[in-house]
């Protein structure tokens, strides 16, 4: 069904057809509707018409193929040239995001807008509630960073924020990357009982789940962050892989870190040797390669 | 007893209908990326072999033909025949940095010498296209605006122009064209290195392994791989980081995707967890195990090649295990009509990007009856030899 031929508001408008070619690649059945408002797109743009209309075009043309890549900033071009309301924009996007999760685009442009607007008010809020359909969505991650800087959000909630995503779900490692962001990403030194606390949280995390990656990584970072040594962490690792005590051994990770504090004090590479063999043998034989390859260097090196 | 049999002619039967007819509808999401499904579609039937007896020499001829259609008069590519205006307003029809390389490395597996190539006028738009932080832009916009996200997909791409155009050295076939900042692009890469040792977008971004896969294929594209170049100062930790990404299958990650969240969110302890245990065979070593992309992630099929690709680029694709991977892209998202799908859920229908990275892993890893590929370019080997040994590319080097 033409939408845009038979409207009187297109009628100056000689549409722009694609030229495919003679055999192109990759050639998409497209439907009419995404042809035609593709076609009319290319018209307005071709001369760099702003106008309320291209609005409308750059908005179906959106609904249908938001990964186009130049209708978002032609459409920012528009509605900064008409001096439009960009809140309301703002709701456009919202509704655009909530349908389109994998998009990418849609957050580049918001950040667009939003650097316009200068207030971050339901900013964070909008961001909640993209992670209730998914938590771990990578762009909006980097979207909330992107907030967490630009309106200098740092201690606004988002400690408590990731606090309640954790607790809902310790194995979480976007939140857990998100609290490293907020906890290191200031240009400025982290007092000790802020280092404290982290590393408690992870205590607390692997006494929930000691078989969960996420808070073995983020303590090496913590401790390396406040120079640290790893072996800080060994008598936590030893509870859950006590290496004199097989049969009570119960994070695969654990075993990793004291393999490294094992090695890095020169007199105990052998316990490094015992936890390694125990990982390629037993608690993670799916990286027995791996693990035998450290137990080479080991070796090598001594 | 074991099913994993790659179904080779089932695969070259759905690249041929991918080249031959048209994509179904649902593809128009990627309409303004129809060079790199383009490239996806030859190279797959180049890893399978079949790329000289079955497309004619016209068929090629003519893909060479409209991927040069592509080809912006300012130099560099356009990502599809959507954005062209007939001339006007080219700020409209901008190169796309994705797009141009993906066109370098269509033309390469084609056969095509890239004479037609404006060469000088692509190498020209890299620096234009990199910011002051050394990381580079999607595509160059109105008033020569760097576009996009700054990510490591781009870094990959100007990389690996770069590479393929000024040869290995960087400073060949065109002379006088000022090179991009490569100290700059690699301090970027090193600064978005995360705690836990992989590589992300930007600084303090989560580790993911595509992104990782595309700054250590720089890195080698552009010389600086190892320490004592200037790389990333550890690479056993970026070793620990790839191979940690190997996850045993488990009857969940079946599950679609609201399903799996649901379930994940339900087993916060470890014992629940456990409950869900992966099978194993009989020396206690998981049956199926793919790659994830993120930490505590399940398994997808591209995942194979971003990490597998990685760890081939740092020589220690051996490093993860090969028959278990095999046989979860084999048996858990082989697809009955030929493609990968992306998750191990049964009944989900393949695509074109993870059908081709399903195929690239196993070529990686050395799979009977297919091509092999360069990891950092994604090219077959024969291809990659093709272009080396053409005279203006070795007088390059």
């Amino acid at each position: 069904m033409p939408l845009y031929s038979l409207d009187p508001e297109w009628e100056d408008v000689v549409p722009l057809p694609q030229d495919d070619g003679v055999q192109p690649l990759a050639q998409i059945a497209y439907t009419e509707e995404y042809t035609e408002a593709m076609s009319y797109l290319r018209a307005v743009m071709a001369k760099d018409e702003m106008s309320e209309r291209v609005l409308k075009v750059t908005e179906d043309v959106i609904e249908m193929n938001p990964a186009h890549y130049t209708v978002w900033l032609y459409r920012a071009k528009t509605l900064f040239a008409l001096g439009k309301d960009l809140v309301e924009e703002k709701n456009f996007l919202n509704d655009m995001a909530l349908r389109h999760q994998k998009n990418y685009q849609i957050w580049h442009h918001r950040q667009l807008i939003m650097d316009r607007i200068d207030d971050s008010t339901g900013e964070t809020e909008f961001t909640v509630t993209m992670f209730e359909k998914d938590c771990k969505n990578y762009h909006v991650w980097s979207y909330r960073q992107w907030l967490v800087r630009r309106f200098d959000l740092w201690d606004k909630g988002e400690i408590e924020y990731i606090d309640t995503l954790l607790e809902q779900d310790v194995r979480n490692n976007s939140a857990w990357n998100h609290r490293f962001f907020v906890v290191f990403g200031r240009e400025e030194t982290v007092p000790k009982d802020i280092v404290d606390r982290e590393i408690r949280v992870c205590e607390d995390a692997i006494f929930i789940a000691p078989q969960n990656l996420s808070p073995w990584s983020y303590v090496r970072g913590v401790l390396k962050k406040a120079n640290l040594p790893l072996s800080t962490f060994e008598k936590t690792a030893s509870f859950y892989a006590p290496l004199d005590n097989p049969d009570k051994i119960r994070s695969s990770h654990a075993l990793d870190i004291l393999a490294d504090i094992y090695a890095e004090k020169g007199e105990q590479k052998e316990r490094a040797l015992i936890a390694l063999d125990f990982l390629a043998k037993k608690y993670d034989p799916i990286r027995a390669n791996y693990w035998n390859y450290r137990a080479g260097l080991i070796k090598a090196s001594s | 007893m074991s099913t994993a049999i790659l179904n080779k002619p089932k695969h070259v039967k759905y690249w041929l209908r991918c080249l031959k007819t048209c994509l179904p509808t649902d593809y128009t999401s990627t309409d303004l990326s129809r060079m790199t499904l383009g490239f996806f579609s030859i190279a797959s039937v180049d890893i399978l072999g079949e790329l000289q007896k079955l497309t004619t020499d016209e068929d090629r001829t003519r893909w060479i033909d409209w991927t040069y259609s592509n080809q912006l008069s300012t130099g560099g590519f356009r990502g599809s025949p959507a954005t062209f205006l007939y001339g006007a307003s080219p700020q409209w029809d901008p190169p796309s940095l994705p797009a141009s390389f993906f066109a370098l490395v269509t033309l390469v597996t084609l056969g095509d010498e890239l004479e037609r190539v404006d060469k000088r006028g692509l190498l020209k738009l890299l620096p234009k296209m990199q910011r002051a932080n050394g990381s580079f832009g999607e595509w160059l916009g109105p008033g020569e605006e760097v576009v996009g996200g700054s990510d490591m997909r781009f870094i990959y791409c100007a990389s690996a122009i770069r590479w393929i155009l000024r040869g290995r050295g960087g400073c060949g076939v065109v002379d006088g064209v000022l090179d991009f900042d490569v100290d700059r692009c690699i301090d970027y890469i090193k600064s978005s290195e995360t705690y836990d040792h992989g590589i992300s977008e930007k600084p303090f971004g989560e580790a993911h392994a595509g992104l990782t896969y595309c700054a250590l294929s720089a890195m080698s594209l552009l010389g600086r791989l190892h320490p004592n170049t200037g790389g990333i100062s550890s690479h056993d930790n970026l070793i620990r980081w790839l191979v940690s990404r190997q996850v045993p299958f488990k009857h969940q990650d079946g599950c679609n995707e609201e399903d799996y969240e649901d379930l994940v969110i339900e087993s916060t302890a470890d014992g629940e967890h456990e409950r869900k245990k992966a099978e194993l065979e009989s020396d206690g070593i998981p049956i199926w195990a793919g790659f994830n992309g993120r930490c505590n992630k399940r398994g997808d099929t591209c995942y194979s090649f971003w990490v597998g690709g990685s760890l081939d680029v740092l020589k220690k694709l051996h490093l993860i295990d090969l028959k278990a991977n095999r046989r979860f892209l084999l048996e858990k998202t082989q697809h009955f009509i030929g493609g990968f799908s992306k998750l191990p859920t049964p009944g989900s229908p393949p695509d074109i990007m993870h059908s081709f990275l399903g195929l690239a892993a196993l070529a990686l890893m050395e799979e009977e009856g297919l091509n092999r590929i360069d990891a950092s370019l994604c090219i077959t080997m024969h291809a990659k030899k093709r272009l080396m040994e053409l005279d203006w590319w070795k007088n390059a080097s």
